[in-house]
């Protein structure tokens, strides 16, 4: 009798903690999902903005139709690759697909501004201010987003490797996040537009 | 504070004359207490609707208007997008913005008391005067506020002081304009509501102080986690600090958030230090980055390195450029340096008071260390052959050489300098080096001068002073520690007179600095000594065997003594010094050592 009450009570605390340690997974893995998200909402941010900038820069720069069409591709190349990605931001080879087309985009970005540091013209261009502040203000929240997203994968796969709670992680499936991280260094260096 | 009220209100009908006592007073001590209860009350009411309607009610109550996200304001679109950014890295709310358009200080304040309804207001000032880093360091900052959650609770800390700044503006009221043509009852009730406000006002000021000080901190630290740029951070501390001059915030509708604030400006008294909402913007650098100065110095080199290039268009670089750009630093400094003998006795010991010339020599450990050892070099060249000697012995040649090449570049300054040099050097070298690597440095030192015979008063207190920079602990010395009655008996001395013997020491000592002719000296020791005790002690001299060995001595039982002795001691100093209205140099270097070897630097500072 008293023995079976004894076995009840310690069942009783471990389902309860069980519980508590699932609970905290859930939440912690919509942290990581929502900063993913908010990354994404920033990506797509900078893909439209730069159909705008491409085209106002074709304006002052005909002679250099070459690197306006790089810069295009690989701003649609990344973008199909975000949308793939959001859809399923668990799966591990998704994520370093959008990491290294991101990473192509930035270097595109890179011999734009290069090119477009001889036009004097158009960095007087008043809409192309409006844009530069745009973008730069862009790619700080890409950056930011990615640190809130780095923090919160963090967060996740410590709680989730941590015993306890690595049985509930294993019994309910809880995946290992990955982090958004590009393998080449030089591409990790961000678009500098720099218009002194 | 209630109790306080009731026995103080009711203590003042009973002086009136009313009957009663202090636990049943007179009716009209009754509703008096009332009266007062319901001001504070009012008052806080007042102030929390303020707090309830939320930020941007109390925003546009100081005069500030919404951003606005018109190209027209290509300064508020960008604070714009910062807040933006910001709230992504800080993974909060995004709170509406405000501008504060009319004001030119440098400023930015987080208000709101609940979660969604935060506002940012940045002044005008700080939209003109800070870069985009700048900008997202101090958004950052305020969003720091919000998210450690300092916001509810400055929020009630502003509704209990609101309830206390009532009482005393009633008593205000009841005072009127001309309390003495037209006196009426309420004008003792006014004065006493008064009172009673200003002290609830005052103590209600210190602990919202202190806790804003500690919270400032790790919004700093907090700000830093979130944009992961110290630089940005810091360098607009020093824009700020730059333009010290000017009030933290015109407004004054805003002096009251004065907590709330990014900044509230720097003052130098202790009293104020206690009311300040922030700690020094020089203690929030060095949380920050305690080597920013120097790095910030090598980014502006750069900086001008790539302008010279730039205007060059591509050609060399023109040597005469740097060479013309350090005529113009070392001029600035020259011109820094000639002050009478009326400028304050220590210069600021923060990294300020090092010269740019003098940092550029410091950029790494063992140039301190080096440039430590150099401060004991000689003008005597026997003696300065004998101390690179010792020196060599002791060290490498290299390090010899190091400590050779300082003194040939800065001879003058070496002495000029000596305090902000030690206060540079012993900051980079405290947080660099372990415990027992400065007691090493402390050691060969002392060893160093012991050999070399050159164990000078000067180069006495020069060490100490180096070794408390270096937070290395006094050897204690056997005699004190075998006499402990001794100590004991040091340590309850209220008075000057116990103390006399090291009183004397130093005094002769200080006499002896001031470099009056020698038969003069007898007569001055005895005038000073004079001053402050009848006791008669014998005059020393610093050439005396073994004087450095009784100074040591002194020191210690000095430094055991609370802080209030120690600071009159040095107050005596700086009298005498002053006495005759005339500071040497080698009294005013004396007199700073000593204070800041007894732990009493901003005696001397005033």
């Amino acid at each position: 009798m008293n023995s079976g009450l004894v076995t009840l009570g310690i069942v009783v605390v471990i389902v309860i903690a069980a519980v508590l340690i699932y609970n905290r997974l859930v939440r912690l893995r919509n942290r990581f999902l929502n900063g993913f998200s908010q990354i994404d909402v920033q990506l797509q941010r900078r893909y439209e903005l730069i159909p705008n900038l491409v085209e106002t820069a074709s304006a002052y720069m005909r002679h250099e139709n070459e690197t306006l069409m790089a810069v295009t591709a690989a701003r649609n190349t990344a973008s199909e690759q975000c949308e793939k990605t959001a859809r399923n931001p668990q799966d591990k080879s998704l994520m370093e697909a959008l990491a290294s087309a991101e990473g192509a985009l930035t270097s595109a970005m890179g011999r734009l501004n290069v090119v477009m540091e001889n036009y004097p013209d158009l960095k007087a261009d008043a809409q192309m201010r409006d844009l530069h502040e745009e973008l730069a203000s862009t790619e700080n929240r890409v950056a930011f987003a990615r640190q809130a997203y780095s923090d919160a994968v963090m967060d996740y796969n410590i709680a989730r490797e941590q015993f306890p709670a690595v049985l509930v992680a294993t019994a309910c499936s809880f995946k290992e996040a990955e982090l958004f991280e590009t393998e080449d260094p030089a591409m990790k260096q961000s678009v500098s537009v720099s218009f002194a | 504070m209630g109790v306080v009220i009731h026995v103080l209100i009711a203590a003042f009908s009973i002086a009136l004359g009313e009957s009663g006592s202090l636990l049943r007073p007179s009716t009209p001590a009754v509703v008096l207490i009332g009266l007062v209860w319901l001001t504070v009350l009012a008052g806080g009411y007042f102030r929390y609707l303020d707090v309830k309607a939320g930020g941007a009610v109390m925003a546009r109550r100081f005069g500030a208007v919404h951003a606005s996200d018109r190209s027209r304001f290509d300064q508020e679109q960008r604070l714009l997008n910062v807040v933006a950014e910001v709230s992504i890295a800080s993974t909060t709310p995004q709170p509406e913005v405000y501008v504060l358009r009319s004001e030119t200080s440098i400023n930015a304040m987080v208000l709101g008391g609940e979660a969604s309804r935060y506002v940012v207001v940045v002044t005008q000032g700080l939209l003109d005067a800070f870069d985009r880093d700048q900008l997202q360091a101090v958004v950052a900052h305020e969003f720091a506020h919000i998210k450690n959650g300092d916001l509810p609770l400055n929020m009630r800390l502003l509704v209990a002081l609101g309830g206390l700044m009532a009482i005393d503006e009633v008593g205000h009221l009841l005072v009127g304009e001309n309390p003495r043509d037209n006196f009426h009852p309420g004008v003792p009730v006014g004065y006493l509501l008064r009172a009673l406000g200003s002290i609830g006002v005052f103590f209600g000021r210190l602990i919202r102080a202190a806790f804003s000080r500690q919270r400032e901190f790790l919004a700093d630290a907090s700000a830093v986690q979130f944009t992961r740029n110290p630089f940005a951070l810091a360098s607009a501390l020093v824009v700020i600090r730059k333009r010290s001059h000017e009030p933290a915030l015109h407004n004054t509708h805003v002096q009251e958030l004065a907590h709330l604030c990014f900044q509230s400006g720097d003052v130098t008294r202790w009293y104020q230090r206690l009311l300040a909402s922030h700690p020094t913007l020089q203690r929030r650098i060095d949380a920050i980055d305690p080597h920013f100065s120097i790095k910030q110095r090598k980014a502006e080199n750069r900086s001008d390195l790539t302008q010279a290039g730039l205007a060059d268009l591509g050609a060399p670089r023109d040597e005469r450029t740097s060479a013309g750009a350090m005529a113009i630093h070392s001029g600035t400094y020259q011109g820094s340096m000639v002050g009478g003998p009326d400028q304050p006795l220590m210069r600021d010991l923060h990294g300020t008071g090092v010269s740019d010339r003098i940092l550029l020599l410091l950029p790494d450990e063992s140039s301190c260390l080096a440039i430590l050892f150099a401060l004991f070099v000689s003008k005597d060249t026997h003696k300065r052959r004998e101390y690179f000697n010792v020196l060599t012995f002791g060290f490498n040649e290299r390090f010899t050489l190091e400590v050779r090449e300082v003194v040939r570049l800065i001879p003058d300054e070496l002495h000029k300098d000596q305090l902000a040099i030690i206060e540079y050097a012993t900051g980079v070298l405290r947080d660099s080096l372990t415990y027992e690597n400065r007691q090493r440095v402390l050691l060969k030192l002392e060893r160093l001068l012991k050999v070399g015979g050159d164990y000078s008063l000067m180069n006495y207190a020069t060490l100490q002073l180096i070794r408390r920079r270096l937070a290395v602990e006094f050897p204690v010395l056997d005699t004190l520690c075998s006499q402990k009655t001794q100590v004991a008996k040091a340590r309850r001395a209220k008075a000057f007179d116990v103390m006399g013997a090291e009183f004397a020491l130093l005094l002769s000592l200080m006499v002896e600095s001031s470099g009056a002719p020698v038969e003069t000296l007898d007569d001055e020791f005895k005038r000073v000594l004079k001053c402050y005790t009848q006791t008669h002690y014998p005059r020393r001299t610093a050439s005396e065997t073994g004087i450095v060995t009784e100074l040591e001595a002194a020191f210690q039982t000095l430094y055991m003594q609370p802080k209030t002795i120690r600071q009159a001691f040095v107050q005596h100093c700086i009298e005498i010094v002053q006495q005759d209205n005339y500071v040497a140099g080698a009294e005013q270097s004396l007199l700073s050592l000593f204070a800041a070897s007894l732990g009493c630097e901003e005696l001397a500072a005033a």
